[in-house]
């Protein structure tokens, strides 16, 4: 995939947003159930998760798992290397403007998301073998990886404002990025005078459902929403589909995956 | 007329007695003296000098400034200026030092049984400016702290470099006396911080081998225990990490120790014993028989084939006695005091290095020497190394897709852009609604 691709998802963000009509709530307006609530416009996720990239799916790799065989846990083959793959924990934040709200169904706008996690394993003998239990340790490789996407997110709330049923199902679309970097104890790594560090572009899809956490304690909400102005407060789950692959380009790194993550969210 | 003349003879009396007084008082104020340091008596504006008079400068370690392990070893001074004014015949000048609050301008801190001062300079007679080396060794020399004790005494005897170490973390005042016989006409002191004992050693050190480096990590110290293994001040706990690393150089022959001499041992056989073999173990079997005659002893001839991989790894510099520290030769580096690790890079590939580490303090003594840990620094491949040879075909920064650094750069210009333009529309609509 080239430039052009990506231009084109940037500009079907642009014209997604600019399609948008927006739609202001009063302040301090009545709702059905409620007495009053402040304004809502934004929302808040912090996310936790597993996360494993994609590396080793690249077809100029032929089935060879560099990644797992570095970063990977479990058993080790003949060699000592890994033969599972290993999850490690991304931890991110999306800031969400909900920007138009659609009578008797949600919300929709534009969310962006940045996150963080690495990946440390043991360098390799250039035979491709490493040290056993009873041999002194390799020094350490690094993969570092921050994974972030600018979405369109649309929120079912209806089901809670308008019902109290409190679960808000939602989805999210656009494009994601990854920016990645390859260390070792001298720095970053390079190979033929090229370093190991670049972004990989690609798009982002989830879906997930909300858990209203004021149904828990409603005085409480309503105590919070006057003090602080948090609106409501969410116990999330999602699964998310994000192919940092370059759009399909061969000379970039994928480090997209298909996960889940959890987390509690806040309108605001 | 009587009173008048009582009231005029009242005064005259009190005038007389007032006159007696100024009499009495004057001579002594005539003699008052002073001594006079210069140019300050502050131990930051008294210069140190080494064993040939030579000025050194400060340490910036510690403020105020303090006597540390290595100045006590290199024979360090001050040099003290002093001024006695006036000079009045038969004085003297004397130079003593006390512990902490001692007071050594206090008679009875100097003499007799009572004594807790002691002699850091021979007494000088007086002159209008005199200049005066107080050795550290000598101020380090504490009756009560020193083994051996040396003992109190009424003179000065010069220590020797044998108090250097012993020293844990203290207080030394210097008084500088002016002395009419016993008695003490005027007086400075200086007081300086002293520790000339390393913070304590540190454990977990292990070592993992790179490629031309060699990564040792420990057990950051987290503790203001010193090498004494008192708890003192953080002045006295690890302030930094040196770590050490020379070329192993092997044992020599002589020191390696055959502990299994059946598998490690040459063995000859003596078939020309002819009886007159004296060996003990020989002794009882002299019949003859060549292998009766076997004899199991190291052939001094051939190679050592004992080595292993402590001997390999055997480097003189590094195998020290407990609170020795390497010499300044010793390629060495520092890091933090929360380090747990430090990277020795630019070493050669397929040699064994000797490591250790030790903390070193605020006043700069270095601790103890850890154990050494031996690594071969060898060619390895990192992940982005192995995801090359296994064809990966990503070319990170140089990628063709854009120029490097753009394609992060476009991605938040971007999203500005997209931010910027729904709050444009915002404001837009929030001004069309007012």
């Amino acid at each position: 995939m080239n430039r052009a691709s990506i231009l084109f998802g940037l500009v079907l963000s642009s014209a997604f947003v600019s399609s948008v009509a927006l739609a202001e709530e009063p302040a301090l307006r009545p709702t059905r159930h409620q007495r009053y609530e402040s304004p809502q416009h934004f929302a808040l996720e912090l996310r936790f998760g597993p996360y494993w990239p994609d590396v080793d799916s690249e077809p100029a790799l032929s089935g060879k798992t560099p990644f797992r065989d570095t970063f990977g846990g479990g058993s080790l083959d003949g060699n000592n290397n890994p033969t599972e793959t290993k999850n490690r924990v991304v931890v991110a934040a999306e800031f969400d403007w909900q920007a138009l709200r659609i009578p008797y169904f949600g919300t929709l706008g534009p969310g962006l998301s940045i996150g963080t996690t690495s990946f440390t394993g043991q360098s390799y003998y250039t035979n491709g073998t490493r040290p056993g239990s009873n041999q002194a340790s390799l020094e350490d490789t690094t993969f570092s990886l921050m994974p972030m996407y600018v979405v369109g997110v649309v929120r079912a709330d209806a089901l809670w404002r308008e019902l109290r049923i409190p679960l808000v199902p939602y989805a999210k679309a656009g494009i994601g990025a990854g920016y990645w970097t390859s260390s070792n104890p001298g720095g970053t790594s390079s190979v033929g005078g090229k370093s190991a560090e670049g972004i990989s572009l690609g798009t982002h899809f989830a879906l997930g459902g909300a858990f209203a956490l004021d149904v828990i304690d409603r005085t409480a909400a309503q105590d919070l929403d006057t003090a602080s102005g948090i609106n409501h407060t969410y116990f999330y789950a999602e699964y998310y589909w994000s192919t940092l692959n370059g759009f399909g380009d061969d000379k970039t790194l994928r480090v997209g995956t298909k996960t889940w993550a959890l987390g509690l969210a806040f309108e605001f | 007329m009587l009173r008048p003349l009582l009231m005029r003879l009242r005064t005259l009396h009190w005038i007389a007695l007032l006159v007696a007084v100024v009499l009495a008082v004057l001579p002594r104020l005539a003699h008052a003296q002073s001594l006079t340091l210069s140019p300050a008596a502050e131990v930051t504006q008294v210069p140190r000098v080494d064993s040939s008079g030579t000025t050194i400068g400060k340490r910036s370690l510690l403020t105020p400034d303090g006597i540390s392990y290595s100045d006590c070893a290199a024979d360090l001074r001050i040099l003290a200026t002093l001024a006695p004014a006036p000079v009045v015949a038969n004085q003297n000048l004397q130079v003593w030092a006390g512990l902490g609050s001692d007071d050594c301008s206090d008679q009875t801190l100097r003499t007799g049984t009572t004594q807790r001062c002691w002699k850091v300079a021979t007494d000088q007679a007086t002159s209008t400016s005199m200049q005066i080396q107080v050795r550290f060794q000598d101020m380090l020399n504490i009756p009560s702290l020193i083994k051996p004790a040396p003992g109190y005494s009424s003179s000065y005897t010069p220590a020797t470099s044998s108090v250097c170490g012993q020293i844990d973390y203290n207080t030394v005042g210097v008084y500088f006396l002016l002395t009419s016989g016993s008695d003490v006409i005027a007086s400075q002191k200086l007081s300086y911080v002293v520790d000339t004992i390393g913070p304590a050693g540190l454990s977990g050190v292990s070592l993992s081998a790179g490629d031309t480096r060699l990564t040792v990590s420990f057990t950051p110290s987290g503790t203001s225990v010193d090498d004494a293994g008192t708890s003192t001040s953080t002045a006295t706990s690890t302030s930094q990490v040196t770590v050490y690393w020379i070329p192993s150089t092997g044992k020599p022959a002589t020191q390696i120790a055959c502990e299994d001499s059946t598998t490690t041992t040459t063995t000859t056989t003596d078939s020309t014993d002819s009886g007159s073999d004296t060996d003990a173990a020989d002794a009882g079997d002299d019949s003859g028989d060549p292998d009766a005659s076997t004899a199991s002893t190291t052939d001094s001839g051939s190679e050592a084939v004992c080595t292993s991989p402590a001997d390999v790894c055997y480097a003189p510099e590094l195998d020290l006695e407990t609170g020795k520290i390497p010499a300044d030769s010793v390629p060495h580096a520092t890091t933090g005091q929360n380090s747990s690790s430090y990277i020795i890079n630019d070493l050669q590939n397929g040699v064994t290095y000797s490591v250790a580490v030790a903390g070193t303090d605020a006043f700069g003594n270095v601790g103890s020497v850890s154990t050494v840990q031996c690594g071969v620094p060898i060619a390895l491949n990192d992940f982005w190394e192995t995801y090359k040879l296994a064809g990966g075909g990503a070319e990170g920064c140089a990628t063709s897709l854009l120029p490097r650094g753009s394609n992060m750069a476009l991605f938040f210009v971007a999203s500005a852009a997209f931010v910027s333009t729904l709050m444009r529309r915002v404001k837009r609509k929030n001004g069309g609604a007012q």
